[in-house]
């Protein structure tokens, strides 16, 4: 017996957002964004008050600052069960920051679900100074840090929610290719 | 010299006592070298050399939790419960080890760890399921975590080291005995525990089950959730096993596992739990239905691979890779 193969060229560490199901079983509901401006996240919080009642669904509003996140996230979940099922709206970069702070804080990975990125502006880190970048729509984007023009890869750091820049003329700094939108 | 944690120790039983009416604990000791320190959660299996009820020599190999303290190399030791249903392994340890035997014993290996990021510990034993947390609850204690033990028991058979761990650990410990009407509420347990918790279970299936059943009900994310669920194989039906590669035959009978069979006629599976749940024994099967009772393959595994150490055949016959 074989099973077919199918190769798939696709990057394998960039993340795939699938529909958010709400999971109407678990006991506290949480609902995160920075601001209130995601209509997926609103719909679904009201959708699931109507399903498990007000009591137990909870809307989060945090910071995109990762210090005042993390001590935002800690105090505002401080209270709640295990059981907590969690739902994350925003850019992909903050996502990730609210992910990670929340593992930290002594949640599982599957109890936290990313919603589709509001945008396709990608934190970008560059590979040879360091220097992590917000906002990036186009690559090749110049290195904020040492200058370097950086390729924007699809390959992704779920630790740091960010995507990686790698200088994309090394042989001959005076190519410069032509900036193309990132999906 | 401390012993290596690859090579079988010889270990001598430097003594025995009774902790609960059907439970006993052995004291072991090295007898060529130190023996090594471990984690918490940590077994041994044990070879015991005996004799079926027809008369046959057979050598059953039983994994029990070391329940020492992790950080004495000095002596391991393991407590044995007798079985109602034995296959040998326990009625062995109880009516034929005496004091100065000597034993074989495994290194430790472990499948049961704390998870040390935990904010909590939970700790849930039943009966003889205490025996791997009595070593988690020294290095719990070192490490000043936040740790909790709920430990059910029938008081008429089971309940070792029950009256010292509430004595050693005050509030932290809770016993629930079933024969004097002491029910553990899992229910309630599992609701009111805070973010950041792990829980850990070990006992018989239908704890197991009701642990599952409970936090599946609440929603309980499974990666928090530990279990330690190894049983001995249990009997069924007779059966035989064609090898793929010389064509040998291989009778299993009622009262042995596949893997004890194979290896009585001197094919080596590697193997570690004995209990169907660390896949080190897992074995190709190119032929024949089997009867998966394994806790590790996933269903689309299972359409190609066996666990000898638990799992049978549902047909007359099965031909496996080896």
């Amino acid at each position: 017996m074989t099973t077919p193969v199918e190769i798939d060229d696709r990057v394998k560490s960039r993340p795939q957002y699938g529909p958010v199901k709400l999971q109407t079983s678990q006991q506290q509901q949480v609902f995160v964004s920075a601001d209130a401006n995601s209509a997926t996240l609103q719909q679904m919080f009201d959708e699931c008050t109507d399903i498990v009642g007000p009591d137990r669904c909870l809307w989060l509003t945090i910071s995109a600052d990762k210090a005042t996140m993390a001590t935002e996230l800690a105090t505002a979940t401080a209270a709640l069960p295990v059981a907590t099922a969690i739902y994350v709206s925003g850019d992909e970069s903050y996502m990730w920051d609210v992910r990670n702070t929340l593992i930290r804080l002594g949640f599982a990975p599957e109890q936290i679900q990313m919603l589709a990125p509001l945008s396709t502006a990608r934190r970008l880190f560059c590979t040879h100074c360091y220097t992590v970048m917000e906002g990036v729509t186009h690559t090749p984007h110049k290195c904020e840090g040492c200058g370097e023009l950086l390729l924007v890869r699809d390959h992704f750091s779920t630790l740091m929610g960010s995507y990686v820049g790698v200088s994309i003329n090394a042989e001959d700094p005076s190519e410069i290719p032509a900036p193309e939108a990132l999906s | 010299m401390s012993l290596n944690s690859t090579d079988n120790y010889q270990v001598k039983v430097v003594a025995i006592r009774d902790v609960a009416p059907t439970i006993r604990e052995f004291t072991l000791q090295g007898i060529n070298g130190e023996l090594t320190p471990f984690s918490p959660g940590a077994h041994v299996v044990v070879a015991m050399p005996g004799e079926t009820a027809e008369g046959k020599a057979k050598t059953w190999k039983n994994a029990y939790s070391l329940l020492s303290d992790p950080r004495d190399s000095s002596t391991y030791k393991i407590a044995v419960r007798l079985q109602d249903q034995s296959r040998g392994g326990s009625v062995f340890m109880h009516t034929r080890v005496s004091e100065g035997d000597i034993l074989e014993i495994t290194p430790p290996a472990n499948l049961f760890a704390p998870y040390w990021r935990a904010q909590k510990h939970l700790l849930i034993a039943g009966g003889v399921g205490i025996t791997p947390f009595m070593s988690y609850l020294p290095e719990l204690q070192r490490a000043g975590a936040n740790f909790e033990l709920h430990y059910s028991y029938r008081g008429n058979q089971t309940g070792a080291y029950a009256a010292e761990l509430q004595q050693q650990l005050g509030d932290q410990v809770r016993c629930y005995d079933a024969d004097a009407g002491e029910r553990l509420q899992l229910a309630e347990l599992l609701k009111q525990q805070p973010r950041g918790t792990h829980i850990y279970v070990c006992g018989p299936e239908l704890l197991l089950d009701g642990v599952r059943q409970n936090a599946a009900l609440l929603g309980y994310p499974d990666s928090l959730i530990h279990f330690e669920e190894f049983a001995a194989p249990q009997p069924g039906e007779p059966f035989s096993v064609t090898l793929e590669s010389s064509g040998q035959k291989v009778d299993v009978g009622a009262d042995e596992s596949l893997l004890e069979a194979l290896e009585a006629s001197g094919v080596k599976v590697p193997n570690l739990c004995r209990g169907g749940v660390c896949g080190q024994c897992v074995t190709k099967l190119v032929d024949g239905e089997a009867e998966h009772r394994d806790a590790f393959l996933d269903d689309g595994e299972r359409q190609s691979c066996i666990m000898p150490c638990v799992s049978r055949a549902k047909s007359k016959g099965l031909v496996l890779g080896l």
